[in-house]
């Protein structure tokens, strides 16, 4: 390999992206960013407000920052907790063979392709207190004491909102999973079950090991997504749910850059989220140890 | 080391960059169309887009009049989502790429663009062409901001209180006049497990409403004005006591049981499912109560809020008024012309709207058969004509910040999360103290 | 097979059809209702059957969500994006994961921050710089738009498959005298063909349904494309469910099509034999 040639090589294959990336993300991040030192209400003039933005939002804390910013990590967490296992799971399953295994690779997936508007309606029925599947069935199994206003009480609220939300994206990394497990190479499943090895160890001390980059990569949508999560939590709880107990960073960013036309303090969640998720890649990485080059 | 001295260098320079060009917006008028010679194009931005809205149709028709009778004319209609509509206006106004003819709503919603310089007063051309007087009277006043007229109305939707004639009829109540009659109306219908006022408390501002005209009731018309204005404080008795009402009718089942889990969607449907005996809304619920698949077609009536014996306010004050309206862009190039529509477009609409029973009209209507509307609105228009007093909804009044902290207290006031005092301080605190 | 070699694949099997009524039951219930109005959704008959079936809401789809001109241009900018997306995506992935060069570690993390970016903060920049550059209203700039905030996860996701393959692979055929680009597309390619897969159908989908910048940056009907013209049938006040339920099934069975077609790809692994032996 020729070191010139390799040289002209990357940088035909790198620059038309970098380019495209640079124009139209990158520097609208950095307009966020800068807009976070500034006070404007998205339609007026200017004017430069230094550090006071990140001063509101962190130290005293408008509109419970925290309280959202605590939301959307618990959301995180359970996402990884719930979400990924059963993706694993479920793609192990379908990736050994299975009678079917099209048909359920297809059906787990459904929920992906919905919108979350559907998603969003669906859900509002099930926890509809009056005539919902939830309340209806609880009551005919004998736990009618159990049941709830779900997503007008402020104490279920929150989870009742995550339910859906980390069953959605179930199919997501069930799917990279699958790909990554179908590329573990034939010959080693077969000599070591040639030697003896009982499908479940198979799953967890050859193929699991061996997926370990998609895992990575599973765990890094996870959190990222889960951490950026906007659309149905919108459409099942607006305005924050009740008593303000399902508010995300996302929605108090898209009310202060929307509704309070404050968009310096909507730039300054922004860049908290962007942060918040830099810190967490970083983690995830470290905990991997390896490195994708 | 120097590396990374360069990497920050160049990361600065690109959020200057970038800072440079968010804050100098010179924006491109190339959608604007030819200023003076020959045919002249407007865009126009609105919000009506499906039929399951009942202005859409009055509004395609209105249009359809204008460009008949203008064919010098060329007007480009362009219908947004309502869901996202203000976002959408707000970022291409503040890349000064916005229409000519702008879709608004008044006071607080309007505010924001009116401050940022956006919008035309339109002082001129309403005393050039003498339009005044074809509005009803007032009709201007939640567009006006320091004596300068920014829009023209289309339609005035009013809080009705809609009762399902044939519950009450069923169970031997009275349509309730006074207020312990509505007190009696609930106490009944309570008991008989129907709910006595629907709300859809889960989407958080048909729950406002309902504190919004027991406010009006209590502090009167000119007194809730002068709070939403900022002139006067929301910690004072009246509003106090509507807080105290408000909760109390919470707590004694005066509405559906499930209401803060309820979306207005939701709520809605049940009064026309006959599970409710009445609903406080506005004029616009009439549509979908008349229209041909409702089941309380021809059943529904629409009374007036009972007026709270001993307070400022009466029974013909009115919550509500001229609020969807069309606004002129202050660099649109075409000024006369887009007049021209804006003027030719809301008046007809008023009338088209009138007819389709999905609002009251703003301008006065001089060739509209009576008896071609809807008796539900042929009340509701009676009420406007006799109203001795009005005052905007809260929500509108306070613009979108002030509004959202309007509800979330409400809510909290209805799930018994805050005493009513506490209610009025913090309501205060946050609307009108509130930078 | 042993008795409880029977039973435990009879669980396994119940266990995944349950499984399956639960994933596929939101599709389902969408189908439904489009064939209701209002008032059966919202109380008279939520979970079942329809009473009537009112094809007419499929006809109010069409003529108020325009769901037919707006079909097209989903396709296009769908086609249009996923093709550059994935083009661009191979590129790089394969810079970073398969040359050797100083800076590819930065290049990768430079890429994954866009994963961490919320659209919502970035829209109004980004209008600004269409403005400044009379882009807006464009296929274009949509178009642009989607393939850079596809690229991070497309580049990640392909450099992970592709770190995974042996050296090997290349090696041999630079020994034949191959330059860089043919080890690319004859060798690489072939091999990442799931990844790739998994790659389209996961862009298609997020391009697709993508609703806010499609609605602030577009603002001609000729242009627009579907999430738009199915939230336009949300009134101002009042909402036909019936009719957007139709739209959104109109405008998922392509999804479901491509996917039942691509996922397929999936299934085979190539790397069988091709370096052993």
């Amino acid at each position: 390999m020729k070191m010139k040639d390799n040289k002209i090589a990357i940088l035909v294959f790198t620059l038309p992206a970098i380019c495209l990336y640079t124009f139209f993300l990158v520097i609208p991040i950095f307009a966020s960013l800068g807009l976070s030192f500034f006070k404007w209400d998205g339609i007026g003039p200017l004017f430069f407000n230094g550090i006071q933005n990140y001063i509101s939002v962190f130290v005293h804390n408008i509109d419970s920052f925290w309280q959202s910013a605590g939301n959307s990590m618990l959301f995180a967490i359970l996402c990884v907790v719930i979400q990924l296992p059963l993706a694993l799971i479920l793609a192990l399953v379908l990736a050994n063979g299975v009678k079917g295994e099209s048909f359920f690779r297809t059906v787990y997936f459904v929920p992906v392709i919905i919108s979350s508007v559907i998603i969003g309606a669906l859900f509002s029925r099930v926890y509809n207190p009056d005539y919902g599947l939830l309340n209806t069935i609880l009551g005919k199994i004998g736990l009618g004491s159990l049941k709830r206003m779900w997503l007008g009480d402020p104490k279920t609220a929150l989870l009742a909102a995550f339910v859906p939300q980390i069953w959605q994206f179930i199919g997501y990394h069930m799917l990279l999973m699958y790909a990554a497990i179908k590329q573990v190479p034939s010959e080693i499943v077969e000599s070591a079950k040639i030697d003896g090895a009982g499908s479940f160890q198979i799953a967890t001390k050859i193929k699991i090991p061996l997926i370990k980059p998609m895992l990575e990569v599973c765990l890094i949508f996870a959190v990222t997504g889960s951490l950026k999560i906007f659309d149905l939590m919108y459409v099942l709880t607006p305005n924050g749910g009740p008593l303000n107990s399902t508010q995300i960073p996302t929605g108090l960013m898209f009310t202060e850059l929307f509704t309070n036309y404050s968009t310096g303090i909507g730039s300054t969640i922004a860049v908290f989220i962007v942060v918040e998720c830099l810190i967490f890649t970083f983690l995830i990485q470290k905990t991997f140890k390896e490195k994708i080059v | 080391m120097r590396k990374k001295v360069l990497k920050i260098i160049s990361l600065l320079s690109i959020g200057v960059i970038s800072i440079g060009l968010m804050g100098c917006s010179s924006g491109s008028q190339s959608s604007k169309g030819d200023a003076q010679n020959g045919p002249v194009t407007l865009t126009l931005w609105d919000i009506w887009n499906t039929s399951s809205d009942g202005n859409t149709a009055p509004f395609n028709k209105a249009v359809e009049d204008f460009k008949a009778e203008n064919p010098n004319i060329k007007l480009n209609v362009v219908g947004q989502n309502s869901s996202a509509y203000f976002q959408k206006l707000q970022i291409a106004l503040a890349a000064n790429e916005g229409p000519d003819i702008i879709y608004c709503q008044g006071a607080g919603v309007m505010k924001p663009f009116v401050e940022g310089g956006k919008f035309q007063p339109l002082n001129s051309y309403i005393s050039k062409a003498g339009i005044k007087n074809k509005l009803i009277p007032g009709a201007l006043d939640n567009f006006t901001f320091n004596d300068k007229i920014y829009a023209l109305p289309t339609t005035i939707s009013i809080g009705t209180l809609y009762c399902n004639k044939d519950i009450f009829n069923q169970y031997g109540v009275k349509l309730p006049e006074t207020f312990s009659e509505l007190n009696d109306a609930i106490k009944t219908f309570s008991s008989k497990g129907i709910s006595p006022m629907l709300v859809g408390g889960k989407d958080q501002w048909p729950a406002s409403m309902y504190y919004d005209i027991l406010a009006l009731r209590e502090a009167g018309a000119q007194g809730s004005q002068d709070v939403l204005n900022q002139k006067a404080s929301w910690d004072q008795p009246a509003f106090v006591a509507a807080a105290k009402t408000l909760q109390g009718f919470a707590q004694n089942n005066a509405f559906n049981a499930s209401f803060l889990a309820l979306g207005w969607d939701e709520a809605q449907q049940e009064f026309l499912q006959g599970k409710g005996a009445m609903v406080f809304n506005g004029s616009w619920v009439s549509s979908v109560v008349e229209a041909n698949d409702s089941p309380v077609k021809g059943k529904v009536v629409a009374m007036k809020f009972p007026s709270i014996p001993g307070a400022a306010g009466k029974d013909t004050d009115f919550l509500g008024g001229a609020n969807d309206c069309f606004a002129m862009s202050s660099i649109t190039k075409n000024k006369t012309a887009a007049f021209t529509a804006i003027e030719g477009i809301t008046q007809d609409m008023a009338k088209e709207s009138y007819l389709a029973s999905s609002g009251l009209p703003a301008w006065k209507l001089s060739n509209v058969n009576s008896s071609k509307i809807d008796p539900l609105m042929v009340q509701q228009d009676k009420y406007l004509e006799s109203s001795t007093g009005m005052c905007l909804w809260f929500d509108t009044s306070v613009g979108t910040k002030g509004a959202n902290a309007h509800y979330s207290l409400t809510m909290k006031l209805l799930s018994n999360n805050i005493s009513p005092e506490d209610f009025a301080k913090e309501s205060q605190a946050e609307i009108n103290d509130a930078k | 097979m042993t008795i409880s070699n029977k039973i435990k694949k009879l669980l396994l099997y119940i266990v995944l059809g349950a499984v399956a009524i639960i994933q596929i039951y939101p599709l389902v219930w969408m189908i439904l209702i489009s064939f209701k109005d209002n008032n059966e959704i919202f109380s008279g008959n939520i979970m079942g059957l329809p009473k009537r079936f009112l094809w007419q809401n499929y006809v109010v789809a069409i003529r108020d969500a325009k769901v037919g001109v707006f079909f097209l241009n989903s396709v296009k900018v769908s086609v249009l994006t996923l093709f550059f997306t994935i083009c661009l995506s191979l590129c790089v992935a394969y810079a970073i994961s398969r040359l050797e060069w100083k800076n590819s570690k930065t290049v990768l993390n430079f890429f994954l921050l866009g994963i961490m970016i919320p659209s919502q903060a970035v829209i109004m920049p980004i209008y600004e710089l269409a403005s400044k550059t009379h882009l807006l209203n464009t296929h274009f700039l949509l178009i642009c738009v989607y393939i850079v905030f596809a690229l991070p996860t497309s580049i990640y996701i392909l450099s992970s498959f592709m770190s995974g393959l042996p050296r090997e692979l290349e090696e041999s055929a630079y020994i034949d005298g191959a330059s860089i680009y043919r080890a690319f597309f004859s060798i690489i390619i072939p091999i990442i063909k799931p990844a790739i897969v998994s790659v389209l159908i996961l862009n298609f989908i997020g391009v697709w349904n993508e609703f806010m910048f499609a609605f602030v940056l577009i603002n001609t009907d000729s242009l627009r494309t579907i999430p738009v013209g199915i939230q336009s049938l949300v009134g101002q006040y009042n909402t036909n469910w019936g009719p957007m339920a139709a739209a959104m099934v109109v405008a998922t069975i392509p999804t479901v099509i491509i996917y039942t077609i691509f996922s397929g790809q999936i299934q085979n692994s190539l790397i069988v034999g091709s370096v052993k032996g």
